[in-house]
């Protein structure tokens, strides 16, 4: 495993460099202009030049490209790594705004994968204890609506009922524990019902298998068998969907967000690309391949955790 | 097995547990909405209306405009001079004016400021509000002219920052001899512009003139080995540790994209008269979320409702509703070349065409059935009301009047309107621009049977293409810097950058500027009504309407609050009186 890991930390510096590469290409091609304003004003035209300039950008992607890797890699005497200013927000640095944005971003999600973990498993092992029955027929019919519904339409019922109507939870914001419930819950009903589903099916699938019906014929009871044989075999896709999901969850949503005015990461996806904001994009992309690698990595470790058998090597 | 998998839920529950959401936001006297993060706090530097409207709460200029009522108020001068001529301007500062560290504010400070704004190193989006003063234009030409040797010099060389310095050095003695300001001792600063403007005082109230404290810009300062640029820190300016004010208020605590909070500044001299001792602005940039923490309490005023939610509020009638007029037109620019970016011959060259289409609009119909705000229907392009002392020659512009329309292009050579081909409106998607294209669209095919096609793209590709004449019609918008119709007629001159039309006529230039030159108020303003009539006889856009404000704020609990024309409101003035229950 160790081996597994090692090379697997070895592999990652040639992948963020490829995904740097595309990206920047990418960001570079996008039309539109990043230091037009929105108001309309144009700038004249001396005035856009001296910017460009500041921000190297005024001899293309490769003198751009290399500055910005030198103080990626090496840092600045701003701190390492940074990722430079934002064009969009001048007076910010980019890497003041990935550390403002992530945390928060990796709050929700990772609230929002408890929940689903929680609410997953739980009406998954339900349905398969009890196929057929009402508990297993609504846990699907929930489950069908958390995957078919889309999670603006979930989030605004939620925020009407709980927060319009019955003013149970804040609208929006992000000021305590409790902005959190109803974005976390909107977050993770959509990997929940996924869960319940592959819970559901694998267990399914299990019991009657061989090697259960073997075990219950020597006197084996439903629930151990399904606790303690079947459940760890059936949870291994859970575990390989939670890397990507994780991952994805983790680094914000940008509907979410904007509809519960939560400042995570989700925004600076979509309003980076928009505003044409070259640094913000190549920061946020790289922050979210790392992650992604990361959880990927953590997601098979885990697999060797619950099960020894598999081999990763 | 089992309980390794509720060791792994019990570990993703607690990862929240351990982060934490940080500290809650800080409560304040007056809480407001801005749909967005605020891009810059650096008055020289910005260009958002939202961050020049936080530069009046932070930092104070040497006079006030008070736009509830247009007059110019001494500030942080408590009185100036203006020579017989009108070009020579000496201020005064107060002697009880200071910054929020408590030292004294200087004339010194301005003339920092004012010289931070003309240099290309700084990238001022509004360094030509300075170009007023006599020499800074050129003072900014010679800098950079400076720099871009410095560059070629030091190609093979390559430079320092030693040598970048010294270039500084260098322009700094330049200025004082090219620019026609200085300050005469610790309070008083003389400056000398170009030619009499009777508006200048106006330019010294807006956000480019605002002074800054110079020992911390000064702490931030770096020289460019290759590019020889002088540069100040930008991160200087959203720091509330590091951030030093003169005005009304200061920056406490801010949370980039949650919060700025501005509490009352200890050293302001005029701190008595403020009616509140702190303001939050929120950042909510969805519109739902804003009604609703309107709707909960949590903020006290939304100050402009966007266009999609507005007329719901509006049709409900309620109290808390206000609609205000403001100081902007709606318009479609024409593009004025005579050939299109493809090579294809423009039919909207021709004047008659454009003043057809124009003709062509239904103006109220747009305000009553489109937008549903009922915006007035704009036949200037300075709104009428928004200069004191100018009359919009409205009887110039188009009337909806599709005979009129029809006999136009018949003069220009179509015999009807399916013969002009090939154009389409370029509008950038959102705030309801499709629906007024749309309408627009049917109208043009009803009435003059110009069938046009529509093109929604996003706002930086629409502005891109208006700058490179890639269009044929283009949505825009214009909101008046100054109250003076210079701040609309201007951008439709021949030279300036912000005349995407590329439209060209110099009976109208040459009466923008004998305006310029005219000593007398009266007469100036009549030249500038006859250079408006001409543009709204060659309709280089068409004007659609004027935009209107919907902002909420319950009258009962929210007092001192005037929403006004310019979206400048006087939060100093502000105080919310509880009333008991909840």
């Amino acid at each position: 495993m160790a081996r597994m890991i090692l090379w697997r930390l070895v592999q990652f510096p040639l992948i963020l460099g490829a995904i740097f590469v595309v990206t920047l290409t990418l960001a570079w091609i996008v039309p539109g202009d990043p230091l037009d304003t929105d108001d309309g004003r144009e700038i004249a035209p001396e005035i856009k030049a001296a910017m460009l300039k500041q921000y190297n950008m005024d001899e293309g992607p490769v003198k751009f490209g290399v500055s910005y890797l030198k103080g990626l890699v090496f840092g600045t005497d701003r701190g390492w790594p940074d990722f430079g200013p934002s064009l969009a927000y001048k007076e910010e640095r980019v890497s003041d705004m990935i550390m403002d944005s992530l945390p928060v971003s990796i709050m929700l999600g990772s609230s929002a994968l408890a929940v689903a973990l929680f609410i997953g498993t739980v009406s998954g092992v339900i349905g398969a204890l009890r196929p057929g029955s009402a508990l297993d027929l609504s846990s699907l019919a929930v489950a069908l609506l958390g995957i078919s519904l889309p999670n603006f339409v979930t989030g605004s019922i939620l925020l009407a009922v709980f927060a319009g109507a019955w003013g149970w939870f804040p609208a929006g914001g992000w000021d305590s524990s409790w902005h959190m419930v109803l974005p976390a819950v909107t977050l993770g009903i959509a990997p929940a019902a996924y869960i319940a589903r592959l819970v559901r099916l694998g267990l399914a699938d299990i019991m009657s298998s061989d090697y259960i019906r073997t075990a219950r014929a020597k006197g084996l009871s439903q629930h151990r068998a399904l606790f303690e044989h079947a459940l760890k075999v059936a949870y291994l896709p859970v575990l390989s969907f939670m890397g990507p999901a994780a991952a994805s969850v983790m680094t914000g949503s940008f509907v979410i967000e904007k509809l519960f005015n939560i400042p995570g990461m989700g925004d600076h996806f979509v309003k980076s690309v928009i505003n044409k904001d070259q640094f913000l994009i190549l920061g946020v992309v790289l922050t979210f391949s790392t992650m992604l690698v990361l959880f990927n990595l953590i997601v098979d470790v885990a697999y060797a955790w619950i099960d020894p058998r598999i081999d990763l090597a | 097995m089992v309980k390794r998998i509720v060791a792994i839920i019990l570990v993703m529950f607690s990862v929240p547990l351990i982060i934490g959401v940080g500290d809650p936001m800080p409560r304040a006297d007056f809480v407001f909405v801005e749909s967005a993060e605020y891009n810059s706090r650096d008055p020289q530097r910005m260009t958002y209306l939202a961050d020049i409207r936080l530069a009046g709460r932070l930092f104070e200029t040497l006079v006030d405009l008070n736009f509830d009522d247009m007059s110019r108020n001494p500030a942080a001068a408590e009185r100036w001079e203006v020579s017989e001529d009108g070009r020579t301007y000496t201020f005064y500062i107060r002697n009880d004016a200071y910054w929020s560290n408590g030292d004294p504010l200087t004339a010194h400070d301005y003339i920092y400021a004012w010289r931070r704004a003309i240099i290309p190193d700084t990238a001022a989006g509004y360094a030509f509000f300075l170009f007023a003063i006599e020499g800074a234009q050129d003072f900014y030409n010679f800098r950079e002219t400076q720099l871009e040797a410095y560059v070629e010099e030091t190609k093979e060389t390559g430079g320092s920052e030693e040598r970048a310095t010294e270039l500084w050095v260098e322009a700094l003695e330049k200025c004082d001899e090219m620019v026609r300001m200085r300050a005469v001792d610790d309070k008083t600063i003389e400056l000398t512009i170009n030619q009499r403007t009777d508006y200048f005082l106006d330019l010294v109230a807006f956000a480019t003139y605002m002074p800054v404290h110079r020992a911390s810009v000064e702490a931030g300062v770096t020289y460019n080995a290759e590019s020889g640029t002088r540069m100040d820190d930008p991160t200087y300016w959203n720091d509330p540790e590091r951030l030093i004010s003169n005005g009304p208020y200061v920056l406490n605590k801010r949370k980039f994209r949650q919060y700025s909070y501005l509490t009352a500044n200890p050293y302001y001299w005029n701190r008595g008269a403020l009616k509140n001792q702190s303001l939050l602005a929120r950042i909510i940039a969805d519109d739902m979320a804003m009604l609703m923490a309107y709707d909960q309490g949590v903020v006290d005023y939304v100050p402009l409702v966007s266009t999609g939610t507005a007329h719901d509020l509006v049709a409900d009638e309620r109290n808390d509703v206000h609609v205000v007029p403001l100081a902007g037109t709606y318009i479609y620019n024409f593009n004025c070349l005579p050939k299109l970016k493809n090579g294809d011959p423009n039919p909207l060259a021709d004047w008659r065409v454009r003043r057809a289409l124009s003709s062509a609009i239904d103006r109220r119909q747009l305000g009553e059935r489109v937008t549903r705000l009922n915006e007035p229907p704009a036949y200037s392009f300075v709104p009428p009301g928004s200069c004191a002392g100018y009359e919009p020659p409205v009887e110039a512009s188009p009337v909806f009047d599709p005979e009129a329309g029809k006999a136009l292009l018949k003069e220009a050579g179509y015999v009807d309107g399916s013969k002009v081909k090939g154009l389409s409106i370029l509008y950038n998607t959102g705030s309801g621009h499709e629906n007024i294209a749309q309408a627009v669209k049917n109208m043009w095919q009803e009435h003059l049977g110009v069938v046009v096609t529509l093109e929604g793209v996003e706002s930086k590709i629409s502005s891109q293409r208006g700058r490179s004449q890639d269009y044929t019609i283009r949505r825009a918008g214009w909101y008046g810097d100054y109250a003076d119709p210079t701040s609309w007629l201007d951008i439709r001159s021949s030279k300036d950058e912000n005349n995407t039309t590329k439209w060209s006529n110099l009976e109208f230039d040459a009466l923008l500027a004998k305006a310029a030159l005219s000593a007398d108020p009266v007469k100036r303003m009549v030249y500038l009504q006859d250079a408006e009539a001409i543009m709204l006889k060659e309709c280089p856009q068409a004007v659609l309407f004027h935009y209107v404000g919907v902002s909420l704020f319950d009258p009962d609990r929210v007092k001192g609050l005037v929403p006004n024309a310019w979206t400048r409101d006087r939060f100093e003035q502000v105080y919310t009186v509880d009333q008991g229950g909840d």
